[in-house]
């Protein structure tokens, strides 16, 4: 006997092979178990982001960088004109913008009904006995799916009308199922093991629930990018592993530790040190290539080609649609349909299609108007609604500039930013010491991408970097945003720019938001010590105006005069 | 609370590197070192994973442990040390360090 004859034996029984209910069957299982292991360690990886970016802000540069570093190969931004100085009254510039908003929400709305109809012919093709009812179905399920990566590409107003309707109608689908279910055991009078089992809906609810974190504003950032490194992953390190279960299974049992065919069998040693190293070099296979297609994926969007959002929709879509096929092909025909693992494909790429011909030509390729943020660091949510809403707007306007900080990791981690995390090189999007203004345009991206949207620039500043990269940014900047809610002297960052607007001339293109925690007075003898008079800040007090949309337009006429 | 350094070489790349005990050194040695892009002790701390895994599967199960252990002392005491020790052996030029708390003052 040597250690190859095992493969003569017959191998373990079907029932307990992982592939016990077909390739497509394994794979779905693989793509929700991805899913639920991101949205389970997105409050760690959160953290995690959340420490290192205080860590690298608390960095001082203590020898200059070579020239190479401020040159890398992935960067091929130029430095970016200024914004275009055309005449364009700020209502003009406000309703292009709402127009265009509008377009984006009125093409994503047909890309998901797209998507929708084309899950009944989905159906059909990925299960031919499949009733038309049961499409139906199929396409209802489907379409409640892909509302929330949908939804990711709306603005903000639309997540919580939206987010309500699809859990109602989520619940009134698992309603109907559970009713349906129930009468239909009785009916067929099936005995207690064989009618419906109630464990299933806590498990069916949990699942949900981590999809639709998947989506969720202030996770989606980290835990996307994860999910699909995870998801390549677990298909990379699993689904091989699995048809070599399939083939030498009979093989397998040397590889237990302890039991006594691992002790006895021949060939013991030899299989275990092959099972240990296939096993470990396809993780470290599966690892590589997950951070592999986020590092792509990261680049289409740093190289402006697509923004976030629509990133973020897309990956949703594509996930949607691998588990809606794989789920829904059959058994019997699970080892002969190659077509059905091509057909996620045409589906999501119609759905893509249709939203890019009903969005249009994007209105102007040029730079817009630039907003800066200054801001106190808080993670309060009110605060953070408002600066969302409006950066969500300004967009469709311009691109917005603010300083990185452990606070905006609810709002604007890109995938870039997130690839860069997970690869362990964050670190290389800070600046570490002072720049010029052309080295910092060089690093903003200030035109519109193929959506039409502008980006969102974070610019992260070690310690040694933050005054002088917050002086040049004021100086590229037209208008000026600075939240002074939550002020006190203790902020010693914000001080610093008051008085540095201040000294710059800079106030004119300033509007100033407080509410009750604004230490005003104090703003007031930081702008009389800089040589400035108190009313040359345009305020406004959220208490007593909380319009969003005067703010909006008070900051675009700062912007255009 | 260990040190945070980065360090650069000619061509611009940058590695972070902290000082101290590391958990993740002591317990994945290889994701450690694909953390830090070392690629060639990623490679051999791999091998040395399997080759030392198929060593433990032939022994009692509190030997197994008691090796563990000591192995997992061993890398997380070492590995900060031994790649700062190589970091300042080769090409690689300390660019920034930690600055005290009260130091940071963004905004």
């Amino acid at each position: 006997m040597n250690a190859v004859d095992c493969l003569d034996q017959a191998g373990p029984a079907a029932s307990t092979l992982m592939l016990e209910d077909g390739p497509f069957a394994l794979l779905v299982v693989l793509i929700i178990m991805a899913i639920v292991m991101a949205t389970a360690l997105s409050p760690l990886l959160r953290r995690a982001f959340l420490h290192r970016v205080t860590r690298l802000m608390g960095l001082n540069q203590v020898r200059p960088r070579p020239d190479g570093w401020w040159n890398p190969p992935y960067r091929t931004l130029s430095p970016s004109e200024p914004a275009a100085t055309d005449n364009t009254a700020s209502a003009q510039l406000h309703a292009s913008a709402l127009a265009w908003e509008q377009r984006v929400t009125r093409a994503t709305g047909i890309g998901w009904l797209i998507f929708v109809l084309a899950a009944i012919p989905v159906a059909g093709w990925s299960n031919p006995s499949m009733a038309w009812g049961d499409r139906l179905g199929f396409a209802t399920f489907a379409g409640l799916l892909a509302l929330w990566p949908a939804l990711v590409n709306l603005p903000p107003r639309w997540t919580r009308k939206a987010t309500y309707l699809g859990l109602a109608v989520l619940a009134l689908v698992a309603l109907t199922a559970v009713i349906g279910e129930e009468s239909g055991a009785s009916a067929r009078s099936l005995p207690e093991e064989e009618t419906f089992e109630w464990w299933v809906i806590p498990v069916a609810l949990g699942l949900g629930a981590a999809y639709l974190a998947l989506f969720r504003r202030s996770l989606r950032g980290l835990v996307l990018p994860l999910a699909v490194v995870l998801s390549v992953f677990m298909l990379v390190f699993v689904f091989p592993l699995a048809l070599m279960e399939s083939r030498v299974g009979s093989c397998l049992a040397t590889f237990t530790p302890g039991s006594a065919e691992a002790a006895s069998a021949p060939g013991a040693h030899f299989w275990t040190g092959t099972f240990s190293m296939l096993g470990a070099t396809l993780a470290m296979l599966g690892l590589w290539f997950g951070f592999w297609v986020v590092g792509r994926l990261a680049l289409l969007v740093e190289r402006g080609w697509l923004d976030e959002l629509s990133m973020a929709a897309a990956i949703g879509l594509v996930i949607t649609a691998l588990m809606m096929v794989f789920g829904n092909v059959p058994d019997e025909l699970a080892d002969q349909s190659a077509l059905a693992a091509w057909l996620p494909l045409p589906w999501v790429l119609g759905s893509i299609a249709a939203f890019v011909v009903a969005l249009g030509k994007r209105p102007k390729t040029a730079p817009g108007p630039q907003l800066l943020v200054l801001r106190v660091f808080s993670r309060d949510r009110r605060q953070q609604a408002l600066l969302d809403r409006l950066q969500s707007r300004w967009r469709y306007v311009g691109t917005v500039n603010q300083a990185g900080g452990p606070d905006m990791v609810d709002l604007n981690v890109d995938p870039y930013e997130c690839a860069m995390f997970l690869s362990s090189r964050l670190h290389d999007i800070f600046l570490p010491a002072a720049v010029s203004k052309d080295q910092l345009r060089g690093r903003l991206n200030t035109l519109p991408d193929h959506g039409g949207r502008y980006r969102i620039n974070e610019v992260f500043n070690f310690n040694t970097a933050w005054r002088s990269t917050v002086e040049q940014l004021v100086q590229i900047s037209d208008a000026i945003l600075l939240d002074l809610r939550g002020l006190t002297p203790e902020r010693e960052g914000t001080c610093y720019e008051i008085g540095l607007l201040a000294k710059n001339g800079k106030l004119a293109r300033v509007v100033a938001v407080g509410d009750d925690t604004t230490d005003w007075p104090h703003v007031d003898r930081l702008l009389a010590e800089a040589g400035a008079s108190a009313d040359q800040l345009k305020r406004l007090d959220l208490d007593t105006d909380p319009k969003q949309e005067r703010l909006f337009l008070q900051l675009l006429e700062k912007g255009i005069t | 609370m260990s040190q945070l350094s980065l360090y650069v070489n000619e061509q611009g790349r940058c590695v972070t590197h902290y000082s101290g005990f590391s958990w993740l050194a002591g317990f994945a040695l290889v994701v450690w070192a694909l953390q830090r892009r070392a690629w060639g002790l990623a490679g051999f701390s791999l091998l040395y994973g399997v080759g030392f895994n198929v060593l433990l599967v032939q022994l009692e199960a509190g030997t197994q442990l008691a090796l563990y252990l000591a192995q997992f002392l061993l890398f997380g005491f070492l590995a900060n040390r031994v790649h700062r020790w190589v970091l300042e052996r080769g090409a690689w030029q300390l660019t920034a360090t930690e600055s005290r708390p009260e130091e940071s003052r963004h905004a």
